[in-house]
This record gives C-alpha cells, sequence and structure tokens, in this order.
C-alpha cells in the first residue's frame, strides 16, 4: 500500500507525508478520470485540490485533513488484523470505493453493531477486550 | 431467576418509565468533535504509526549504570525496560530506573537559561548571552580559584570537564551524597587497596550482611538482587537449595527484611562481630583458612566471642553458630557497608569483615577486586569539606554544579558557603536547592536527551544516546564546555572521537554495533589480593561503641530512602506515591520507633517526634514498629525540600539538617548522630500510607515454609490448609461459575482458548517495588498526591503487602512481601454484580473490565475479596484539575496503548491485556501461535528477581504451568472458590521457626 503504508503492520494505517502525496501529484494533475477531458466544474474542482497539494509542498505547509473515518476513544481497532485476514484489496468493504469519490465520504455506520456482525458472519471473536481495553 | 427478567432488562425498562426514551436510544457513537490529521512532509525513516521502536541507553538514576531500552512510541519516550544484554542488570530496572520518565517530562525542568537579575530574581537569558557571561567570569576567576562540582561521573563527560579545568586552571570534584568511603578506607586497610570490588551474589552459599543494604541502594542494586535471587530464592533442583541470608543492623531496611534472620548488634559493634566469627572459624578450623592469615591470630584472639559478646549485644552461642553456618556452607560471602559504617570506626568495621571474607577463602571468589566500581573513584566527604572551607574562606571565585545537590544534602554549610563564592553556575535541569543560590543556570539535558557513556566498572562502557528530541530549549552541557573552551563540534564528536581512539578499525561498525546493544561489555579480570601489613591494626576505639556526634541522650540513624535516595527522586510523583517497602508510608519522612521506647513516651504513630541534634532539628511522623532496636530511632532522607519542584518542596523534613559537617577519620560523614527527641504535641491524622488500609488482606494469606519441610515435599503435595466452602454456598458457587463459562463462550470460535494466569514466587520477591512502579508506566496509573492517599483513594494496580516474620519469642527476623494485584478469578464475585456487564470473562481467562460501559456503582470493589479494584473518584487526566495527575508535559509519557480512565470508571490490572493482544496480533501477523515468553507484563519484566511469571496456563509446557503446579504454590483466600488465576510460591526460610506476624 503506498499511501497509506502501515496500515498491513500497524493498527495505524498512517497518513501519506507530502513527500508521499508528490510522487504521484507532481506529475498526475487530475482532472482526467476515465479519460474524460472536458472543463466541467467537477473537472476544474479536482485539478484545484491538486494544485493546492502542490503548493503545499513547495511552501513547506502540512495540509491539515479533515477526518472522515474516527472511532471513539474507547475503541482500539487494529488494521493490521483487519488487513491479514480480508486481504490488502478488502479496503473497500469498509470504506467504499475511494478511488471513484469526488470527496472521501464515509459510506458505512461504523458502529459497533456493524462491526459485530461481520464478526458473526465471519465467525471470528465477540470478546468485548480485544477491542474495548 | 427466570431469562425473561433478567437485571440489565430491568434496569432498561426502568430508565424508559422514568427518564423517556430517549434514554434508551442514546447509544453508539455521538457526535464527536471534527479532528484534523496533520502529515509529515517528509516521513521519518524508523518510525511506524501505532509501533514503537526501541533505543538503547544507560540509565543515569545512580551510578550503577544499568542498560535500559526506552520504548518511543511517535517520538515520545513511554516505558522504560532493563536491556538484556547488560551484564549490570540483565534486563531488569529498578523504580528509581522506571521513574526516570517522570525526570524527562517533568513540569518543573528549567527550560532556558536564567540568570540572577540586579533585584535578586531569576530572569530568563539567551543561550549566546549566557555563554559570554560564563567566559568572561572565567576569564576573571582565573588563578583566584575555579571548582566544578560533578556527581558520580566516571565517563566521557567527565574526562572532558577534567580537560577543560586543566586548560583554565581549576579543579573538578565528584561528589556522592552517600559516598563509600568507609569502603575505600576498609579495603585498603585490609588490603592496601582502596578501589571497589565487585559481589558474586548469585554463586554465594550463604549471605551475611552487615549493615549493607545491597537490595536497596549500596553500589549495585539491581544486579545484586538479582544474583542474591538465584542464591536464596529455594529451588528444589539444586543440591544446597538455598543460601541463607543473615542480616546485621539496627534497623530492617528493605534487605534486612529479607534476611531468613535478623541480628540487631548494638549499632557500632558490627566490627566486632564479624572478628568473632572470624576468631571463631580460625580457632576451630572450620575452613581452609589461606596461610597469611596466620599473622591475624593475636588480634583475632583478642576478640573471641566470650570477650566480646556483651559489647555486642548477642550471646556467645549465637556468634559460634553463625561462625559455623558461615564457614560450613563453603560459599560464605559478607558484605558491610550502609548503617553499620556510618560512624568513626566505619573503616575498621570493613577491615574486619574483609578478614571474616579472607578468612574463608571469598576474596578472589566471590568478593572480586578488579572490577574497579566507578562509584568508588568519587571524591571523599573529607575533599567535600575542604572544598565548602576553602569556599567559606573566599578561596573560590567560580563553582560549577552539574549533576548533584550539595546544598540539600549538607543544608547549613554548604548553603553559607556557597554565599561566599563571587559567581556560581549550575547546570541543573530542575530548580534545586544547589540551583536556586546559583547566579546563573545553563540547564542540561536530561540524560535520554542526550549523548554520553558511563563507566561504572572495568570492562564495561554503557553508552547513552537521546532517544527523544529535547522537550525543552535546554543544551547539552557538554557542547557548552566545548564552546566555552573555543573547541569546535559538539559533544558528539568528542564522544565519538574518544570511541575511535578505542577502536579505529572499521570504526562506524563498531559504533553502530554498540549502540545497538547499549555499550561495550566485558568482564575485567579479577585482581588477586593480600593482607595488607595493616590489616590488623584496629584502633582501641574500635572496640568501643563510637560516641557518636553531638549531645542528646537518643542514637538516631540517619538512612538511604530507597526510592528518592538522597532526595533527587522527591520530583517525581510515581516515586513519592511509592510506598516505602518497609514503612509502606508515601509522600512523607517518618521516625521509626520501637513500642517499648514508645510506650515509654506514650508516643502513638503519627505523633510527630522533634528530634535536636547539636546541627540541626528536624520534626518526624513517628511510625512505631518492632524492625527498629529500642534504643535507636531511624529517619530516612529524601524529603525535606525548599525547591525542586512541585513534588518536592516544603514536604516533610530533611533529615541531612540533623547530621554534622565533619569528616570522620577516614573521610567519610557520620550517619548515625545523638538527639534528643521530644514530642511536639502535634499528631498527623493519617500518615499516608497502605498500611491498616480496608484492603489489608492481613494474616493468613501469605504462607511460609521452612526449609527442611520445602525441601521434602514432593510434586503433588499440599501443604497448605485452606477453608472448604461449605455446602449450602458451593451449589450456587458451582452454578453462577458454569453460567459465567456459558457466557464466555459467546465469544469463543475455534479451538481452546488460552487461560491466562501468573506465578509468583514469594521466595524470589524482595518487596523492592519496582514492579508497582513500571505498572504505573505502563499503563497510566494516576497519582493521587499526599491527602487523597491519606483518604485511601491510592490508584496502584499492584501493591506490596508486608507481613512481619517473628520467631518463637516473638522477635521481628524479617518480613515477607507479597504483591497483591487482580487474581482474574475464574470465579469472580466482581462479574455477577456489575449491572452493565463491564466487568465479565473473556474467553481467555481475564475478568475483563470494559470502561465505556462502566457507571461507577462500585459494587465490583465492594465485592472484591480481595480488594484490588481501584475507583476514579475525581478526574485524575482533567487539565488544571485539582488532582490533576498529568501536568504538563507529563503527559507525553502516557502510554497510548492503554486508556485513560476519566471519573466515575472503575479500573484495575489487567495482566497487560494491552500486551497480550499486541503479542497475538503480531503472531497473526506472522502466521504461528503465541508462544510462551512472547507475552512478559510489566510487573515481570522489570522484576530483578525474577519472581513473577506470566503465561498460559492451558500450554503445558509453559513456565507457569509448571510452576503453578509446584507444590510451594497456594492460592490467596484459596476457601472462597473464586478460582484465581495467580498461583504464589510460598516463601521458604532457612531458619527453624518461620511464623507469619
Amino acid at each position: 500500500m503506498y499511501c497509506h503504508y502501515s496500515a498491513a503492520v500497524s493498527s495505524e494505517p498512517g497518513i501519506p507525508s507530502v513527500q508521499t502525496c508528490m510522487g504521484c501529484h507532481l506529475y498526475v494533475a487530475g482532472g482526467t478520470r476515465g479519460g474524460v477531458k472536458s472543463d466541467t466544474a467537477a473537472v476544474r474542482a479536482e485539478r484545484a485540490q491538486v494544485q493546492q497539494l502542490r503548493a503545499n509542498s513547495r511552501d513547506h505547509k502540512s495540509p491539515e485533513w479533515i477526518r472522515i473515518h474516527a472511532l471513539p476513544g474507547f475503541v482500539r481497532f487494529p488494521h493490521m488484523r483487519h488487513i491479514k485476514a480480508l486481504g490488502t484489496t478488502a479496503c473497500a468493504t469498509c470504506h467504499g470505493d475511494v478511488a471513484k469519490m469526488p470527496q472521501v465520504e464515509q459510506v458505512s455506520t461504523l458502529r459497533m453493531g456493524w462491526c459485530v456482525r461481520c464478526h458473526v458472519k465471519n465467525n471470528v471473536t465477540r470478546d468485548c477486550s480485544v477491542c474495548h481495553y | 431467576m427466570t431469562d425473561s427478567l433478567d437485571r440489565r432488562r430491568f434496569l432498561k425498562v426502568l430508565g424508559v418509565t422514568g427518564a423517556g426514551a430517549a434514554a434508551v436510544s442514546a447509544c453508539g457513537i455521538g457526535p464527536e468533535p471534527t479532528e484534523r490529521l496533520i502529515p509529515y512532509l517528509i516521513q521519518p525513516e524508523d518510525q511506524i504509526p501505532g509501533t514503537a521502536t526501541y533505543y538503547a541507553t544507560t540509565c543515569r538514576e545512580c551510578a550503577a549504570g544499568c542498560g535500559v531500552r526506552v520504548r518511543v512510541r511517535e517520538g515520545r519516550a513511554v516505558k522504560l525496560e532493563g536491556n538484556p544484554d547488560s551484564p549490570i542488570n540483565r534486563g531488569r530496572l529498578c523504580a528509581r530506573g522506571q521513574a526516570a520518565l517522570q525526570g524527562l517530562y517533568n513540569p518543573d525542568r528549567v527550560a532556558h537559561p536564567m540568570v540572577r537579575n540586579a533585584s535578586g530574581k531569576f530572569e530568563e537569558i539567551d543561550w549566546d548571552g549566557a555563554l559570554q557571561r560564563v567566559t568572561a567570569k572565567v576569564r576573571e576567576a582565573q588563578g583566584k580559584g575555579i571548582v566544578f562540582l560533578t556527581g558520580a561521573e566516571h565517563s566521557t563527560f567527565g574526562d572532558l570537564v577534567d580537560e577543560w579545568m586543566k586548560h583554565v586552571g581549576g579543579r573538578r570534584l565528584s561528589y556522592e551524597a552517600f559516598g563509600f568511603e568507609a569502603l575505600r578506607a576498609g579495603n585498603r586497610m585490609a588490603f592496601g587497596t582502596a578501589t571497589l570490588p565487585t559481589y558474586d551474589f548469585a554463586n554465594a552459599k550463604y549471605v551475611l550482611s552487615f549493615g549493607a543494604d545491597f537490595l536497596d541502594t549500596w553500589l549495585s542494586p539491581v544486579e545484586f538482587q538479582n544474583g542474591f535471587s538465584r542464591a536464596h530464592a529455594f529451588d528444589a533442583g539444586r543440591p544446597a537449595s538455598m543460601a541463607k541470608f543473615t542480616y546485621v543492623g539496627p534497623r530492617l531496611s528493605l534487605t534486612g527484611m529479607n534476611a531468613d534472620e535478623w541480628i540487631a548488634a548494638k549499632p557500632g559493634t558490627e566490627g566486632l562481630l564479624a572478628l568473632a566469627m572470624a576468631q571463631v572459624i580460625m580457632s576451630q578450623h572450620l575452613a581452609r583458612v589461606p596461610a597469611d592469615a596466620s599473622k591475624l591470630v593475636s588480634v583475632l584472639a583478642m576478640h573471641a566471642p566470650h570477650a566480646v559478646s556483651q559489647m555486642i549485644g548477642i550471646d556467645e552461642e549465637t556468634i559460634v553458630r553463625l561462625a559455623r553456618e558461615f564457614a560450613r556452607s563453603g560459599g560464605g560471602l559478607a558484605v558491610a557497608g550502609g548503617m553499620a559504617t556510618q560512624a568513626a570506626n566505619g573503616a575498621e568495621i570493613v577491615a574486619a569483615v574483609n578478614i571474616l571474607n579472607y578468612v574463608v577463602g571469598s576474596v578472589g571468589t566471590l568478593v572480586k577486586f578488579g572490577a574497579d566500581l566507578s562509584v568508588g573513584a568519587t571524591n571523599t566527604f573529607a575533599d567535600l569539606t575542604a572544598l565548602t572551607a576553602d569556599m567559606t574562606d573566599g578561596r573560590v571565585a567560580l563553582l560549577f554544579v552539574h549533576g548533584t545537590n550539595p546544598a540539600h544534602s549538607l543544608p547549613g554549610a554548604f548553603q553559607q558557603a556557597l554565599g561566599k563564592v563571587a559567581f556560581k553556575v549550575s547546570f541543573s535541569s530542575y530548580l534545586d536547592e544547589t540551583a536556586a543560590s546559583c547566579d546563573l543556570i545553563l540547564p542540561d539535558h536530561h540524560p535520554l536527551e542526550q549523548w554520553g557513556d558511563s563507566r561504572p566498572r572495568a570492562g564495561v562502557i554503557g553508552l547513552q544516546q537521546p532517544v527523544v528530541q529535547p522537550v525543552f530549549g535546554t543544551q547539552p552541557t557538554g557542547d557548552v564546555i566545548l564552546k566555552l573552551s573555543g573547541r569546535s563540534g559538539t559533544f558528539l564528536d568528542y564522544l565519538q572521537a574518544k570511541w575511535r581512539a578505542r577502536h579505529a578499525a572499521n570504526f562506524d561498525q563498531y559504533w553502530m554495533d554498540s549502540l545497538a546493544k547499549g555499550g561495550v561489555y566485558g568482564e575485567a579480570p579479577t585482581r588477586p589480593v593480600r593482607l595488607a601489613t595493616t590489616a590488623g591494626n584496629f584502633t582501641t576505639t574500635f572496640a568501643e561503641v563510637p560516641s557518636w556526634g553531638g549531645d542528646g541522650d537518643q542514637t538516631v540513624v540517619v538512612f538511604p530512602h530507597p526510592a528518592l535516595h538522597d532526595g533527587r527522586g522527591a520530583n517525581k510523583p510515581w516515586l513519592q506515591e511509592l510506598p516505602d517497602p518497609v514503612s509502606k508510608i508515601a509522600w512523607h519522612s517518618w521516625v521509626e520507633v520501637h513500642p517499648d521506647t514508645a510506650a515509654k513516651w506514650g508516643l502513638a504513630t503519627g505523633d510527630f517526634l522533634l528530634l535536636q541534634s547539636k546541627f540541626g532539628g528536624q520534626k518526624f511522623p513517628a511510625w512505631i514498629t518492632r524492625s527498629v532496636r529500642p534504643d535507636v530511632l531511624a529517619v530516612p532522607t529524601g524529603q525535606g525540600h525548599s525547591a525542586y519542584g512541585r513534588y518536592a518542596k516544603d514536604r516533610s523534613a530533611n533529615a541531612f539538617e540533623l547530621l554534622g559537617g565533619q569528616a570522620t577519620v577516614y573521610g567519610g560523614r557520620a550517619f548515625i548522630v545523638r538527639a534528643t527527641a521530644s514530642k511536639t504535641g502535634e499528631h498527623q491524622r493519617r500518615i499516608a500510607t497502605i498500611e491498616g488500609n480496608a484492603r489489608d488482606l492481613g494474616m493468613g494469606t501469605t504462607e511460609v515454609l521452612t526449609l527442611a519441610r520445602a525441601k521434602a515435599l514432593h510434586p503433588g503435595d499440599h501443604p497448605f490448609h485452606f477453608e472448604e466452602t461449605p455446602e449450602y454456598a458451593k451449589e450456587a458457587v458451582e452454578w453462577w461459575a458454569e453460567r459465567q463459562h456459558d457466557k464466555a463462550e459467546i465469544g469463543n470460535y475455534k479451538g481452546e482458548q488460552p487461560r491466562w494466569g501468573l506465578a509468583i514466587d514469594l521466595s524470589k520477591c524482595t518487596g523492592c517495588s519496582a514492579c508497582v512502579t513500571a505498572c504505573y508506566a505502563e499503563n497510566n496509573i494516576a497519582t493521587v498526591g499526599e491527602e487523597l492517599t491519606e483518604r485511601r483513594r491510592e490508584m496502584a494496580w499492584l501493591r506490596l503487602e508486608r507481613y512481619w516474620r517473628v520467631d518463637e519469642h516473638d522477635n521481628v527476623q524479617g518480613a515477607v512481601s507479597q504483591p497483591m494485584l487482580c487474581q482474574q478469578c475464574g470465579n469472580a464475585p466482581c462479574e455477577p454484580v456489575c449491572p452493565v456487564y463491564a466487568a465479565y470473562h473473556t474467553p481467555d481467562g481475564l475478568n475483563g473490565q470494559v470502561y465505556n460501559r462502566c457507571v461507577g456503582t462500585r459494587y465490583c470493589s465492594n465485592n472484591c475479596p480481595y480488594k484490588v479494584r481501584y475507583f476514579n473518584w475525581y478526574n485524575y487526566a482533567e487539565k488544571d484539575g485539582k488532582y490533576e495527575a498529568f501536568p504538563e508535559p507529563l503527559s507525553m509519557l502516557l502510554n497510548p496503548d492503554v486508556t485513560v480512565r476519566e471519573k466515575g470508571v472503575m479500573e484495575k490490572c489487567t495482566f497487560c491485556v494491552q500486551r497480550i493482544r499486541g503479542a497475538q496480533n503480531q503472531a497473526r501477523l506472522e502466521n504461528r501461535n503465541v508462544r510462551d515468553g512472547d507475552i512478559v507484563t510489566a510487573c515481570q519484566q522489570t522484576c530483578p528477581s525474577d519472581a513473577i511469571v506470566f503465561g498460559d496456563l492451558n500450554d503445558r509446557n509453559s513456565r507457569v504451568f509448571e510452576l503453578a503446579g509446584n507444590p510451594r504454590g497456594y492460592h490467596v483466600l484459596a476457601g472462597l472458590n473464586t478460582k484465581p488465576a495467580i498461583t504464589y510460591l510460598a516463601r521458604v526460610v532457612a531458619q527453624d521457626t518461620p511464623g507469619n506476624g
């Protein structure tokens, strides 16, 4: 995983550093998703975002991302266990198809009932102290 | 009880009818404040968020030089652990070492240079300005006396200071408040060498200590405790099975408490006892005595048991018995120090004990010269009094102080002499008493923030590296001195140059390897020593009980507090809140008074006694105890600071005030003094102590076996009696247990679950309390402060209960320390009574505590028979709250893997569940099962005696399974049928009549 680099080894997914972003976005200006080349508002908006990122990198100022997927402090979610069990392509299971989103949004409720349902379906632990300690 | 209306539904219905529908539906994730994520610009290479990086460095909390590994999370040091590669501490760490983190993130650290302005107050100054001033002062002071005072600093930094002092025409002195002058002088007298040897406790077959507190503060406590545990713990497999430990001293220190036998000789007569024993051994040919010992025959004959027994206060038969035991063991090790060597005859007492060792052939085998412990190379107290005299007479124009606080340990003389020095510079990281009297403060980095090394003994060089970025605007003193001496480069360059000079070939690889291991570890060859010509030259005053300094009719012994030591630990709340292993008193000093003496004076525990010696007077609350001689009063050092931060300032009394400033004949300091004791009429309603608590389990919870009985045990024996559950209760209890396990099965899936368990060997546990501080560090436990400790609100998940052992004459012989923590009962009384299922049983055998479910009824704590559940009565994590436990930047040491609990939540030991889950996660990533030894609880990891073993009780190959089946094993309060997961192994005592007192 290039961007969220520590999701497979740590409980934290890891926010990509600006240097990582620029690895692609030095060249990828955005706005040509799926080969579309027309000058729509959406395309312009996307290009503006990439320009913002390039400005951040040039001015040595980190962007302030707004966190979308936030669990409360009393839950400990180990990313690496889930990736180990479900595979590195399973991100969309919980986060939706982020690659196609113009702006990331939360598609799952992330509530405990939703977590437990998946655990029951996959016949894995429902012990409280695995996530709450 | 039917299932249709159980407790939870009942409460839910109640809630709905009472408070309306909103109460029931308001659950799940509520509106959280928007979080912002700030990424790095450039990713640091060695950090993976969510995982820890470990750095090896050296602990500088005392002069022993143990190696530590620091666990760093996201650039913050969160836990110190021993470095397994270091031969000094072998992966273990004492409470003082654990508390070094609180020195690093202490809220009262000096953040930037300060200079005393015209009105006498300190004000901020920039580094360049400060250095200019110092350079000017150095120039001014040349030829008029420049002195650099350090602590025990046998290191490259010390070398740099020496070089600089030579360059400017000054000199360096190193001062430790508890120096070992008596040891050095005694070794010179007996063997002609004033160096300090190392002691091989692990191979001793009999340990005899004359006041030497080798488990508290003497020389290298972690190393000696580790070795002592190997020799002294009961091991059925060994032919000799355990080494007896006899302690000779006027009071039971932590070390004395662990003795099998306590010989309370009159203070000052310990040397006579040693010579009497040597005389018996030689005259009765009890050992293979070296040939040259024959020249001592006449001296020893003068000190035969019948001649000295009355002076010592011990009868002849006992002396002869001790001599026989010591010699016949085939590996007797006698050590002298501490309270036994603290008066004018201290050096001679050491020489006498040296002779005893020599006579049984232990010198060269168990007492190994050649190690040259560096703490023996500091300046003596006599040198310091000479310096004080120089300062008073105006012969010192410029004084630098680094790593030592003489204004606290020498309150009168040194403080006044400081006033006569024209300019004083302190490098202290904290505003202690000495820094508060200086003119300029150039705060040093904390040892965890800077490069350095340490040479604690010959062959061992501990390397020190910065593990975090500097927290404040401080600078390493090494850099500062290089700048002041006009040299280029940083201290790191200087350090590497010195290391390169030692090992130039392939230096970069060598340096990296040394950094990873934490240093260079070698064995110095043992230097053979012979008896010197001065060995038998005991003066006439040696045989007289010393008159001590001062007037007054009471003998007062001043001893170093095991955690606060000479006062340096007083600014760390973990150490202040740690109950003293002997008295169980926290946040305060005390004076130990025997019950007979107290009865004479009509004294109760808590009454304040004013002790007035010729040199000063201080008030201490009395603690009535049988662990001190009736004719002796004992007070600890460490408290009574007039500066040094919010945790230390104006707290209790400074025992150093009672002592004089004159050196003894061998250059040491007298820590025993005559004083008057008078009641002040004041009474401390409650001393902050955990003794006499509602939590004290009382007698019958520790089991002690005599050595003979322990040796006779076979696997499958059950030597301990416990009460049976009465018939009427059996069915109810078993029914509940089954229901609990059924419920636990809900979480279960494939395969058998582990059952986590602990085995604690009371024969190894010394009561040193390192585990308590490690638990505080690992689990974000709040320190509640003195007022709340007095009100029994302490939060320590692990506490040490101390039970006295008495002989058949009801005399105290020692104590048993029992670590008490959540027993993770299989049949837990706390689980059925929680109305919200916050306390429940996990499938892997833990008694789980889910903080976010807890509503704070406290019924679980009420029901717990071990009283190991702790409630957050206040919000200890609240910023600027009244009982704030983690004022900035102390909050940086919090472990991110453990929830910080807030008010209204119950907490308790979790068997370091975060480490269990971490190991399980790691095992899953590596496609394997968790192995025995993968999971090490914080208490287990730090214990210098290796008394605690954690593992899976369902794994028949695990260490804990084997220990749980040991015939010495028992459960505490077994008759309650709680089925605890912790097995205690009974203490074995190498004496005929152990008892519980």
